[in-house]
């Protein structure tokens, strides 16, 4: 639990389709109790803290090449601090220092 | 190179500091920040977007944008969209396409006037954002005319009433309000207030009800500009904690501008996408309130504002009244709106049985309070109203909150004049920039006063049986303070 924030919960919200499902897919498997909630044409995707994205997971799911840069065109809403977004990783954390994971060897 | 370096160059490297021209000339003292940093040039923005990928998404997002309105047309979603949706869209999109617009003019001018160079790209790469929106607000208002039985409107009707009619006074003062602030306060009212607590009522809440109701146009354009919106939120929260977080100095002025903007967008967006989202839908996926303590609650104070804390920010000044307002906030609006349909160019229906079930469920208080006035109507009580509503001198509608009953109207005398407003909110803003905000035109309902029907039927653009009376034709004897531009 974060205590640098009075409620510590990070999210994104996503339009609906093959991209939102890979990424939500990805999130659940690190964060199987992830909340997530379907509103019309929407998925909401909350998660306690902080949460990683990593491109090679949503690649798998996808079944193709994946930019993280393209998170930008199915990502309408956030809560939290983007504090990494580049080739591996999109991090999204209240800790504004959170460089992200460490990489899989 | 690697992106963040070829970021470094396209961004950093394209400043320069002025050697011609003395700083006085190449920024006015009026546009010149009051926020101070060590080293400007040292701040950056956390998307580091560089302007060919901007490019390569952006027209992704638009294609997509397109396709969909293209089936609608093709399929005829659009001709099935429900009616009372299509009447919000006859109020929401003209306020939209003319708030875009001036949020497109105040991020150049940011881009012209901010002292860092990675706010100056990233408010170009914003402008450019607002202008796809207002422009898609458009094509919407297109596919509205060309496939829906409805009657919707005409530019030059939209541009008419957004100049002139009262309901729009207050979403036009706003803008142009943020657009001509310290090029700082801008980035604070729109990218950390406006667009991280608010705009996600406006861009998320509202499409999740216009794809209920069958509009999947609107559903589509709106999660995309939210989409922009990420990259405008971002932005926001990085400016303010670098500037809390470099010089102890800032954090009075990021403190009145927080408080001051959180304000002004609570009551914009209580008045104008409350009914939106209570209101006007047949099917309603999510109530104003339950929109604002998700978004605005949680995210925006529970979330952000608490981080911000360890710098010395505390919650927005008016905060516990914005919460007080809630309850009753679209409800108030919405009964101001029914009284005065005559005079506006969309459909202000009576709730319905089923309408009224949904308000007793999520706003517990309803029926003891606006009960009556519903059961009044039923029982086939006019409710017009025989004058406009007194307006408030700051944000523009009506002062009839919390509820009419309890109406507040508090005034204030400056340089001779008595001045009303709506709230304490409102008041401390005005009382804080006094020589900004004094009366520079009538208030409607002073300017129209003592008109002949027919003088006022033209101002207000609509015919007694509530049809445009389509032209921008000004009535003898009216000039306006600042016409909206015509480019749009
Ligand atoms: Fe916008
Ligand atoms: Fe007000």
């Amino acid at each position: 639990m974060s205590t640098k924030v009075q409620r510590s919960v990070v999210g994104i919200e996503l339009m609906a389709g093959e991209e939102c499902d890979a990424i939500v897919s990805a999130v659940l498997d690190d964060i199987p109790h992830a909340s997530v909630v379907q509103v019309p044409g929407m998925v909401q995707l909350d998660v306690p803290d902080r949460l990683v994205i990593h491109a090679s997971a949503v690649e798998t799911y996808l079944g193709r090449e994946w930019d993280t840069r393209d998170l930008n065109q199915v990502v309408s809403a956030y809560r939290g601090y983007f504090t990494r977004w580049d080739e591996e990783q999109v991090v999204l954390s209240w800790d504004a220092e959170d460089r992200g994971d460490a990489p899989n060897v | 190179m690697k992106p963040a370096e070829q970021y470094q160059r396209l961004t950093h490297s394209l400043h320069w500091d002025p050697t011609y021209v003395s700083e006085d000339a190449y920024i006015p003292e009026e546009w010149r920040t009051s926020c101070t940093m060590p080293d400007w040039k040292k701040f950056n923005d956390p998307f580091q977007i560089l302007f060919e990928d901007y490019v390569r998404i952006q027209a992704e997002k638009e294609d997509k944008f397109h396709a969909v309105r293209d089936a609608g047309a093709r399929f005829g979603h659009i001709g099935r969209v429900d009616p009372r949706w299509v009447e919000a869209m006859k109020s929401f999109n003209t306020a939209l396409t003319y708030s875009e617009y001036y949020n497109y003019r105040g991020h150049v001018r940011v881009a012209r006037f901010a002292p860092a160079p990675a706010i100056r790209i990233a408010s170009m790469v914003q402008a450019m954002d607002e202008r796809r929106h207002a422009e898609e607000a458009i094509y919407q208002a297109r596919d509205y005319v060309k496939h829906h039985k409805s009657g919707f409107l005409l530019p030059r009707d939209r541009i008419t009433f957004f100049e002139r009619h009262w309901y729009f006074q207050g979403d036009r003062s706003f803008f142009e309000d943020l657009i001509t602030t310290d090029p700082i306060e801008a980035i604070i009212g729109t990218n950390l207030v406006f667009e991280t607590a608010f705009t996600n009522l406006l861009f998320i809440a509202a499409p999740a009800a216009g794809v209920a109701n069958g509009d999947y146009g609107f559903g589509q354009a709106h999660m995309t500009i939210q989409s922009d919106e990420t990259r405008h939120m971002a932005l926001g929260q990085a400016v303010a904690r670098a500037m809390l977080q470099n010089d102890d100095m800032n954090l009075e002025l990021i403190q009145d501008w927080v408080d001051k903007w959180f304000w002004r967008c609570h009551r914009l967006l209580l008045a104008v996408v409350g009914p939106v989202l209570d209101y006007f839908p047949k099917v309603k996926p999510i109530s104003y309130r339950e929109a604002f303590q998700r978004y605005v609650v949680e995210d925006f104070i529970q979330g952000y504002v608490s981080e911000l804390s360890q710098f010395g920010l505390k919650p927005p000044r008016h905060l516990d009244q914005a919460l007080s307002e809630l309850e009753h906030g679209s409800h108030t609006i919405w009964r101001e709106l029914y009284a005065s349909r005559k005079s506006l160019w969309f459909d202000v229906h009576q709730p319905t049985a089923e309408d009224i079930e949904w308000m007793n469920e999520k706003y517990p208080s309803f029926d003891a309070v606006h009960g009556d006035y519903w059961r009044a109507v039923a029982d086939g009580a006019d409710m017009q109203a025989d004058s406009l509503p007194m307006i408030c001198d700051i944000c523009h509608f009506p002062c009839t909150f919390p509820e009419p009953k309890t109406a507040v109207a508090l005034p204030v005398d400056y340089e001779g004049d008595r001045y009303w407003f709506c709230s304490e909110g409102c008041k401390w803003i005005f009382e804080r920039e006094a020589s900004k905000y004094k009366r520079t035109i009538e208030p409607s309902a002073l300017l129209l006063g003592d008109k002949d029907p027919a003088w006022v039927a033209q101002f207000l653009n609509i015919s007694p049986d509530g049809t445009p009376l389509g032209g921008t034709a000004a009535p003898e004897g009216y000039f306006p303070a600042m016409p909206v531009p015509a480019t749009i």
